[in-house]
């Protein structure tokens, strides 16, 4: 009985904690300006974090060490500091846009402007690092995570043509008044959100701070299985709410204002308040994932001490690279950059240096030395290769549809 | 990675940046010029068009003063940096010129209605003014 509890909560948390604010945007923009016509990216994407994140828990559970920490070894230094450079800044950009989706979340709650919330936010964020236990803060936001359920409760409430939402999802085309390049663009962040890098550093890095073992796998495979796909629909949900709201009137989404407003329309205050927690939740508790991974890639390269189960005068370098990165995210927001906008680049950044992150895991997990017995067998090994053509064409593509299309605009 | 995987790299950066700059910076003809007024245009439809459905929830009871504040805020914001992008962008042809000069209002009307503290209690006008910049962008685009 206890162990069913610890894995429903397992799979409720990896519901909850798989949309932040990349998915809310993506997704949201996306409805508006395609309907549902990009959802097969949104299924695409889904396969693939499950794929590579059952593979890097897995080398978690069976090696006791982090993806991180093996690929430094496995690949030697400098491919190593490659994909450390390029995975950092990535992850680093990412918890910027989290923490602006935090303060963006405060702001919708308050009416106070967003500018002022960052610095709150963004030591919020350090203390819950500093203090709170892994577990607590993994399950905490990630079951609150779980008020997005709202969207798709919102979506069946707005009472949409099904059938109309059907033809989208099967058109694979552009909306008209749309063109192929804005599409492929939109294609590649959507993609870019459900793969984003940090995802699987959290996840092996989490293995470790939880002490999974080989006895753990099924957990860990019914979290990734069941939970990431029922995320997923989340995100389609939110996808759908913008499609029925803003397609049919001409408007695009550019605000987390306007991905909430389905969701007062079809249901009014009380599923307000709840979304808004949802965004809340969702962009806090990727703050702090996103948090530690930086300080997982960066301890785990030079071989510090590192984690959240260790205390904190024991892993000082790995809290400090933490805390370094809260506030470089803070300064980058302090800018006054658009928290949205900055979170379009870290998701076109992001397919940029996948095949950075998604390449070594494919290697490890191939390495009887690391897991023995439970190295990737062959279909894990063909859909392996297969998202990674995948990904390195969503990372050529990335930089060239952001410069033809003005970053979608 | 090896110096001349690093120095090809740092070029395709290289070049990609100036890439971007010229692409952003390059004097626009009357076709770019439509191109760039359009989704201006398309800006303030959709600030327009947001606060009419916000307005249509609020008439409804839906939702709570300070989050229909902050959404309204922000569609002034938008309609605003459109104002700012009309004005900024220079005119190369009587053709744009007439362009410019058939969204002016449009926009000063999008700001007029925004800018009100009633705002919200007008959905028919936002409805009536979010037809005529949708009219102008379908005409356009």
């Amino acid at each position: 009985m206890k162990r069913l509890l610890a894995i429903t909560l397992g799979i409720l948390t990896a519901i909850g904690g798989f949309v932040d604010i990349g998915d809310l945007v993506a997704n949201s923009e996306t409805g508006a300006r395609f309907g549902m016509s990009l959802a097969w990216v949104v299924v695409v994407g889904v396969i693939g974090i499950c794929v590579y994140a059952e593979m890097s828990g897995r080398i978690g559970a069976v090696s006791h060490r982090a993806v991180f920490d093996l690929v430094r070894e496995r690949l030697g230094p400098r491919v190593g500091l490659a994909n450390l450079v390029g995975s950092y800044l990535v992850t680093l950009l990412t918890l910027s846009a989290e923490i602006g989706g935090v303060a963006l979340a405060l702001e919708l709650a308050s009416s106070v402007n967003y500018l002022l919330w960052v610095p709150v936010a963004a030591f919020a964020i350090w203390a819950a690092l500093w203090r709170i236990k892994f577990e607590t803060l993994e399950r905490v936001f990630g079951l609150l995570g779980l008020c997005l359920v709202i969207f798709i409760i919102a979506l069946v409430q707005l009472g949409p043509d099904w059938g109309d939402l059907g033809r989208q999802a099967a058109s694979f085309q552009p909306t008209e008044g749309e063109n192929w390049a804005t599409y492929g663009f939109f294609g590649v962040s959507l993609f870019a959100a459900a793969m984003t890098p940090y995802e699987v550093f959290f996840f092996s890095s989490g293995a470790v701070e939880e002490g999974w073992t080989r006895k753990d796998l099924i957990t860990e495979r019914l979290n990734v299985f069941v939970g990431f796909p029922l995320g997923g629909i989340l995100s389609l949900a939110v996808m759908g709410c913008a499609a029925v709201t803003f397609l049919p009137v001409g408007a695009s989404v550019s605000d987390l204002g306007q991905t909430a407003l389905p969701v007062p329309v079809a249901l009014g205050r009380l599923g307000l308040v709840i979304v808004i927690l949802g965004f809340f939740a969702a962009t806090f508790g990727a703050a702090l994932e996103t948090g530690l991974s930086a300080g997982y890639t960066v301890a785990q390269y030079f071989g510090w001490q590192w984690g959240k189960m260790v205390p904190p005068r024991r892993a000082a370098r790995f809290h400090t690279v933490v805390l370094v990165s809260v506030l470089l995210g803070l300064i980058l927001l302090l800018t006054t950059i658009d928290p949205v906008q900055l979170t379009e680049y870290s998701l076109v950044f992001s397919a940029v240096v996948l095949p950075l992150t998604y390449l070594p895991i494919l290697i490890v997990a191939n390495d009887r030395d690391y897991l023995g017995d439970q190295v990737n067998g062959p279909f894990a090994n063909i859909l392996g290769v297969s998202y990674l053509i995948i990904i390195v064409v969503a990372a050529i593509a990335a930089i060239p549809l952001m410069i033809i299309t003005g970053v979608g605009a | 990675m090896s110096k001349s995987a690093a120095l090809a790299t740092g070029a395709v950066l290289f070049v990609v940046l100036i890439g971007w700059a010229a692409a952003s910076m390059w004097p626009v003809n009357a076709s770019g010029y439509r191109d760039r007024i359009v989704a201006v245009a398309d800006g303030s439809l959709s600030a327009v068009r947001t606060v009419e459905i916000l307005a249509d929830a609020d008439q409804a009871g839906k939702v709570l003063p300070l989050y229909a504040h902050s959404v309204l805020d922000s569609a002034r914001d938008h309609v605003a940096t459109s104002q700012y992008d009309l004005a900024t962008e220079p005119v190369s042809d009587a053709d744009s010129a007439s362009l410019r000069d058939e969204l002016a209002p449009l926009l000063a009307a999008a700001a007029t209605l925004l800018t009100d503290d009633t705002a919200l209690t007008h959905p028919d006008e936002l409805r009536q003014l979010g037809d005529q910049l949708q009219s102008f962008v379908e005409r356009h685009q």
